[in-house]
């Protein structure tokens, strides 16, 4: 087992902390790059500065979870409700760390070593830099976004440059990698046009936003805000998933369902009424985001 | 014997599962159809347990049908058990509220190029007719027209079931009791035989 961390370190303070240093690498690279590049650097890092949201994507049961409790529940904050439901129906009593061992196996000890360096990490609530498009798909197909100007707002928010698992290997955090990979809400544009430099002037504008998020290369977003439903600007979700939904409905006229895909259908539509009611706009788009 | 194919992670209330195998590891996720099996990196299960919902897993199952029946049956159990109960038919018809015109239009062409060319005209025409209630299809000339244009379809192909029906019986009668249709007209008889029929009492001819 790893022994806790003696370090505590504050994620939003290194983010804060790593900002100027980022601006200094931008300035140094768009300058450098200036004529070979004819100014595309710097109108990736404005258009990423004026269309940046956060996303968070959900499956169908966890999205209606989220709509009918109002707050999204990290995976600690799911394991102590499972863990009250356990002690009210079979008085039985786990801890956390068990059923946190128990739920994640072998990959827990990863994640616990990631959290046991910062302060507050069970409050940790990770999710995706987007500037559009359905996100983190092999995740979930609800695309939840939080709009820049809410995400402003937050009491922190801290991005990495690459999700925050991956800066764990060898049983250790790779601490002064991370160090230099982190932004914060004022240095993120630097961050995204450094870390995808190589490729900017090689990709079509319109394909930005599926090369700043997708499920191979996302800029990780990690905040202790506890996110609520009034923070939501809008739900995405990609065409094939939608057409999927329906295709199922259209079975319903031309041959017979199924139990669980009569369930299936039956959660897509309590998702779409608890959209409505609480006035969610819904965006179903292409994968390119349009 | 070595099973070969093992799920890895699992979100069983969404009927979601990363499977090994041999030295692939897939998404699957329903309608569970091979062209629908995402490729997945061992890396992208570990997130998927660490960050998104997913429970560690190692069961183990001789094939795809038998992975996918364990599936099916998680979702509905755990589903089940969070008080969503198995909802009717016209509980699932309100989500056509919902549909987009696109959508929409997708129905009606499948109503018309599938369904009553394949003889399923009932549910051509109980389609067409649920959608003439929606307001997005009463607002949208070309949807609505769409959808009376399957109803008179569905109509006409009716008819012409029936007539084939009607001359099919005349066939029959002429060949079984000519006497009687010396004595009555063809039509009568047959409409006399389809009132018994629809009573539940068969003519036997």
């Amino acid at each position: 087992m790893n022994e806790k961390s003696e370090i505590t370190l504050d994620l939003f303070e290194l983010s804060e902390q790593n900002a100027k240093k980022l601006e200094n690498h931008y300035k140094k690279i768009i300058k450098e790059y200036e004529i070979e590049t004819g100014g595309i650097f710097e109108k990736f890092a404005e258009l990423i500065e004026r269309n940046w949201a956060v996303s968070i994507n959900l499956k169908q049961s966890e999205i209606n979870s989220f709509l009918i409790s109002g707050v999204y529940r990290n995976m600690y904050g799911i394991i102590d409700e499972d863990l009250k439901e356990l002690r009210l129906a079979h008085d039985v009593d786990i801890s956390r760390e068990d059923a946190a061992q128990n739920r994640m196996g072998i990959y827990y000890e990863k994640r616990k070593i990631f959290e046991d360096h910062f302060k507050d990490s069970d409050r940790f609530i990770y999710a995706a830099f987007n500037t559009g498009g359905p996100g983190l798909k092999k995740y979930g197909d609800f695309c939840l976004i939080i709009h820049r100007k809410e995400v402003e707002m937050f009491c922190s928010c801290a991005f990495l440059k690459k999700e925050s698992i991956s800066y764990v290997s060898n049983n250790r955090l790779n601490i002064d990698r991370l160090k230099r990979d982190t932004a914060d809400r004022k240095s993120i544009h630097f961050l995204a046009a450094l870390k995808h430099a190589k490729k900017i002037v090689d990709t079509p504008e319109k394909e930005w936003p599926g090369m700043v998020c997708s499920v191979k290369n996302y800029i990780e977003a990690v905040t202790t805000e506890e996110i609520s439903i009034g923070h939501i600007g809008t739900v995405r979700l990609s065409k094939d998933s939608y057409e999927r939904y329906y295709n199922y409905l259209y079975r319903v006229y031309s041959s017979q369902l199924e139990e669980s895909e009569k369930i299936y259908l039956r959660t897509f539509k309590d998702m779409l009424k608890l959209l409505e009611k609480n006035r969610i706009n819904k965006e179903i788009i292409n994968d390119s985001g349009t | 014997m070595t099973a070969e194919l093992k799920i890895v992670a699992v979100a069983p209330r969404d009927g979601w599962a990363f499977v090994r195998e041999h030295e692939n590891i897939f998404l699957l996720r329903p309608p569970y159809t091979v062209s629908g099996k995402i490729e997945c990196t061992m890396e992208e299960v570990e997130e998927a347990v660490l960050k998104h919902g997913f429970h560690n897993s190692d069961n183990s199952f001789p094939n795809y049908s038998e992975l996918i029946r364990f599936v099916k049956n998680e979702y509905v159990r755990t589903n089940k058990e969070s008080g969503i109960n198995t909802p009717t038919i016209d509980e699932l018809k309100q989500l056509l509220e919902y549909a987009s015109e696109e959508v929409l239009s997708r129905f009606l062409n499948g109503a018309e190029t599938e369904l009553i060319p394949g003889g399923k005209i009932e549910a051509a025409e109980s389609l067409a007719l649920d959608l003439m209630k929606l307001d997005t299809v009463i607002g949208n000339k070309k949807l609505r027209d769409h959808a009376l244009r399957i109803i008179d379809k569905c109509a006409a192909s009716r008819k012409k079931k029936m007539d084939w029906e009607t001359k099919f019986e005349e066939k029959r009668l002429n060949e079984k009791f000519i006497n009687i249709i010396k004595r009555y007209p063809a039509a009568q008889i047959i409409e006399t035989i389809r009132t018994i029929q629809g009573r539940g009492v068969l003519f036997p001819i």
